[in-house]
């Protein structure tokens, strides 16, 4: 097998994870799929200067989140780049790259969707249109017969009790 | 599914994370846990992965000029946010409607052309639906334990440990059976073809009709298949590869020569060092001193059966049947249940030369037998003669627990019966002896 070969096995077991990073960071799905594009490129050109391969995830990380805040200023949009939001990001993304069930994304994020499940019945309603279902806010609160302002109160208290539930299950330091 | 509410209660759910350094970093976590929510819980699939890995390859090929950083190569696979059309603002008169769509078809036919041309692989998967034992996938990163589900790509390799036994299929109804003691790896093919590499130990296939230019191709160390549509069996040591064609045809290339046959249904074929390439057809199997098994898809006589149907023991023997020995490397059950039986000459049972006679058509055939070492490491070393003819020496000289199948013996029978003689030296407690054998007849 030729080093592209070996090179597409490593990209289709991060590809979710560093999709899910970017969309973190620039919240549209296809411009985080064009920086994660980029980003695979960038590494595969960089990765004999990689010298402790274990830490190839948060490598792959710090390369996509470099082309993402330079998207991010190129359509002079407010770039995160603190270092308290990015410490913030890896805290999650380090625990899952050294989660106990390494066999796939999909397994590793069963925490997530176990925390979504918790959701009041509301809350959850506006998650699952909004995240799941890929309604718009307008649509969402359309459906649930409520307020745009009553769809983004919910998931913005949706977002943070899901980030409260995952930071206790994956055992986070308090903050 | 969905799980009845819990922890929260609508009301008491915090609005804002709040301000500061502490709240910033809370906000880091929640655009990793909005990621996540993104692109994992939902519906959503992305194909950057796989979009990068198309651009790499077609650089190399020179298809394109090499990428740096942003710079970005206008694929047709490749759409790109930034290619997403925009809407425009303002009223536009007919000519421009016109213009508008004049090149919005030759944009769509131009499209459709170089889409054609640069057609990305097929990504071709396979998913483990059924694991027993210890099974694990190797990539180049480490490996992990496989589950039902899991799928197996490019690059990987699957083994299964000495009691281990997997399933796998393609989407396309192709499934392969890889029992215990077996290395299998997928390799990156490419065209649609599904090629396989067959490292160690057996396999069996039922592989759905193929496209005429995409066949499906194992390879083992000593030969290569090509398949498209059959079923069969295919077994690979250090230099020989053995096939086992049940329906359809297979076509064999044995690596050290090219050489190559067609193996019809019904046919066997060795591939190893030393030996013609052909075909073989099975006339017979014996399990000695046990019940009939089926192996490789044939049916073997038991050991009664057999002495129904022309086998004579001329001397005196002793015969074992140890259901609960488990040989190493562990085969199929009906494999492991012939080599759980056999027989042998015991020197304290004043047991005879140990000798055996089956009546055969007059013709030329191919014998293979199989030994074991149950007693200690390297007990023995056998010598085999056929018709009167010494064919093997230094055989069943094998660690404790092993076995091994040992041939092709020629056999030229025109007498009407094939004569196998078992000698050779053994230490204190060692007999000669044998498990089983089966007999083929060269193909055509």
């Amino acid at each position: 097998m030729d080093d592209i070969g070996i090179y597409e096995i490593l990209v289709a077991e991060h590809e979710q994870m560093l999709h899910a990073y970017v969309l973190g960071i620039v919240k549209d799905f296809y411009v985080a799929e064009d920086i994660c594009q980029d980003s695979f490129i960038q590494a595969y050109k960089q990765l004999p200067a990689l010298k402790n391969k274990a830490a190839f995830p948060a490598w792959l990380r710090t390369i996509a989140r470099n082309l993402a805040c330079a998207e991010l200023r190129r359509r002079k949009f407010e770039v995160p780049t603190d270092p308290e939001i990015i410490q913030g990001m890896e805290d999650i993304f380090l625990k899952l790259d050294v989660n106990v069930n390494p066999r796939s994304w999909q397994h590793k994020i069963a925490i997530v969707s176990n925390c979504v499940g918790k959701l009041p019945e509301k809350i959850y309603e506006s998650c699952r249109l909004f995240y799941f279902e890929g309604k718009s806010v307008k649509e969402a609160a359309a459906l649930l017969n409520t307020s745009v302002v009553a769809v983004l109160k919910r998931l913005e208290r949706a977002r943070v009790a899901i980030t409260e539930c995952v930071s206790r299950e994956l055992q986070l330091e308090e903050i | 599914m969905r799980q009845p509410p819990s922890d929260f209660a609508e009301n008491d759910l915090p609005l804002h994370p709040g301000s500061g350094q502490r709240n910033k970093r809370l906000e880091g976590r929640m655009r990793a846990c909005e990621g996540i929510l993104r692109t994992g819980v939902g519906e959503y699939s992305t194909q950057a992965g796989a979009k990068a890995v198309q651009q790499l390859r077609d650089e190399m090929e020179g298809k394109l000029p090499a990428t740096r950083s942003m710079a970005i190569i206008r694929m047709p696979h490749n759409t790109r946010a930034s290619h997403r059309p925009k809407k425009r603002a303002g009223k536009l008169n007919w000519l421009h409607w016109g213009f508008g769509i004049a090149a919005g078809v030759m944009v769509v036919l131009a499209g459709g052309y170089i889409r054609f041309i640069f057609q990305p692989a097929q990504r071709v998967e396979m998913r483990l639906v059924e694991v027993k034992g210890d099974v694990r996938i190797l990539s180049s990163w480490g490996s992990s334990p496989a589950h039902v589900e899991d799928k197996l790509r490019p690059g990987q390799n699957l083994i299964s440990g000495n009691d281990g036994s997997v399933r796998l299929d393609y989407a396309d109804g192709t499934t392969i059976e890889l029992p215990g003691s077996s290395s299998l790896v997928m390799e990156a093919s490419a065209n649609e073809s599904k090629t396989l590499r067959l490292t160690q130990g057996k396999l069996s296939a039922h592989v759905a009709p193929q496209p005429a230019d995409a066949a499906m191709i194992i390879s083992t160390p000593a030969a290569k298949i090509e398949v498209l549509g059959t079923r069969f069996s295919l077994s690979a040591e250090d230099r020989t590869a053995w096939l086992d064609v049940e329906s359809g045809k297979v076509r064999l290339t044995r690596e050290i020569d090219n050489s190559s046959v067609q193996v019809a249904a019904g046919y066997s074929c060795m591939a190893t060092e030393g030996t013609v390439l052909q075909t073989m057809q099975f006339i017979k199997g014996v399990n000695l001193g046990g019940r009939a098994v089926t192996i490789d898809g044939h049916r073997w006589l038991s050991y009664l059966e057999a002495q129904a149907d022309g086998l004579v023991i001329p001397n005196k023997l002793s015969w074992w049947n140890h259901p609960g020995w488990q040989p190493v490397p562990q085969p199929d059950p009906e494999m492991t249940a012939m080599l759980q039986s056999g027989i042998y000459s015991a020197e304290a049972a004043n047991d005879g030369p140990f000798l055996l006679r089956q009546a055969l058509e007059n013709g030329r055939y191919m014998l293979f037998v199989w030994s074991t070492e149950n007693a200690r490491d390297f007990m023995r070393s056998l010598t085999v003669s056929v018709q009167g003819v010494k064919v093997a020496t230094g055989i069943s000289s094998l660690p404790l627990g092993h076995w091994r199948k040992y041939g092709p013996y020629d056999a030229i029978v025109s007498d009407g019966a094939l004569t196998i003689e078992v000698d050779g030296a053994t230490k204190i407690g060692g007999e000669r002896h044998l498990c089983g054998f089966a007999i083929f007849k060269s193909g055509r």
